[in-house]
């Protein structure tokens, strides 16, 4: 395996790991949450509301745009 | 609230939450980046988030007055969005001015409705479990391996082949026009679902 291919799959493994933890708060195992619920507890903060908005909109910018 | 009372609370509370820390370093991998328009995004956010919780008033006197479209509406216009803009190619300005456009109009709405108070104490799930530290957890393992394939580049503007950043290595899958109108749908929804649930805690 060369070092591109186990990057790109460590990348891989994190996005699945994300869709298993979303999949396991939503079932309600253990103690895991859903995103959306973290997401939810964090916008209680002004400064969270501002930092998750920019996030979004920068990621979307950052990923889409060429520039 | 006067804003002369509010100054040294906004202070405190700012340094304990993770906001404008995260911005800051973000904007310092920036200047590594010398990319200047992120700097200036980055640390112009931060700029923002200090001014706004400096600016507070009292949060009964305002309510938001803007709304989020939902249900068929809302996909429809994600769906027009989506289409519109995947049609320019990733380099044109009209893309640039039509990502800009809905992050422009959110920041706006957000600060157009003053906050409430501090929250305090709460009972939810996310409260009284330590599971959500998982989603922090594997954000920052993200964001290591990101930080080290960027400090493995010849140059800030030279990817490494072996050690991809992300957005290197999604970015020929999001040259394709349907590519990006399906990224496009879903991040419009994405910002759609996070200024309802802004609104929702302003009330």
């Amino acid at each position: 395996m060369t070092w591109h291919a186990a990057t790109v799959a460590t990348y891989v493994v994190i996005g699945c790991a994300a869709l298993l933890l979303e999949l396991l708060g939503r079932l309600g195992v253990g103690t895991l949450v859903p995103l959306g619920a973290v997401v939810r507890r964090g916008l209680r903060h002004r400064s969270t509301q501002l930092g998750l908005l920019f996030a979004w909109w920068w990621l979307g910018w950052h990923f889409l745009s060429d520039r | 609230m006067t804003t002369q009372h509010a100054l040294p609370t906004a202070g405190r509370r700012l340094l304990s939450e993770p906001t404008v820390p995260i911005l800051l370093l973000a904007g310092v991998v920036q200047v590594a980046r010398r990319s200047v328009a992120d700097i200036v995004l980055f640390l112009g956010m931060a700029v923002v988030v200090v001014w706004d919780a400096r600016r507070r008033i009292d949060p009964g006197e305002v309510r938001p007055r803007w709304r989020v479209p939902t249900g068929l509406p809302l996909l429809l216009l994600a769906t027009g969005f989506a289409l519109a803009v995947a049609i320019p190619s990733r380099s044109s300005p009209w893309l640039d001015v039509s990502l800009a456009m809905p992050g422009a109009l959110a920041l706006v709405a957000v600060l157009s409705t003053p906050a409430g108070p501090p929250p305090g104490p709460s009972g939810t799930d996310v409260d009284r479990s330590r599971g959500w530290l998982a989603w922090p957890l594997l954000a920052l393992c993200l964001a290591v391996l990101e930080l080290g394939a960027f400090l493995s580049q010849a140059s800030p503007t030279t990817p490494n082949p072996d050690h991809p950043t992300v957005s290197t290595t999604v970015e020929p899958l999001l040259d394709g026009r349907p590519v990006r109108a399906v990224v496009l749908f879903v991040w419009f929804l994405t910002g759609a679902w996070l200024a309802r649930a802004v609104r929702e805690e302003s009330r």
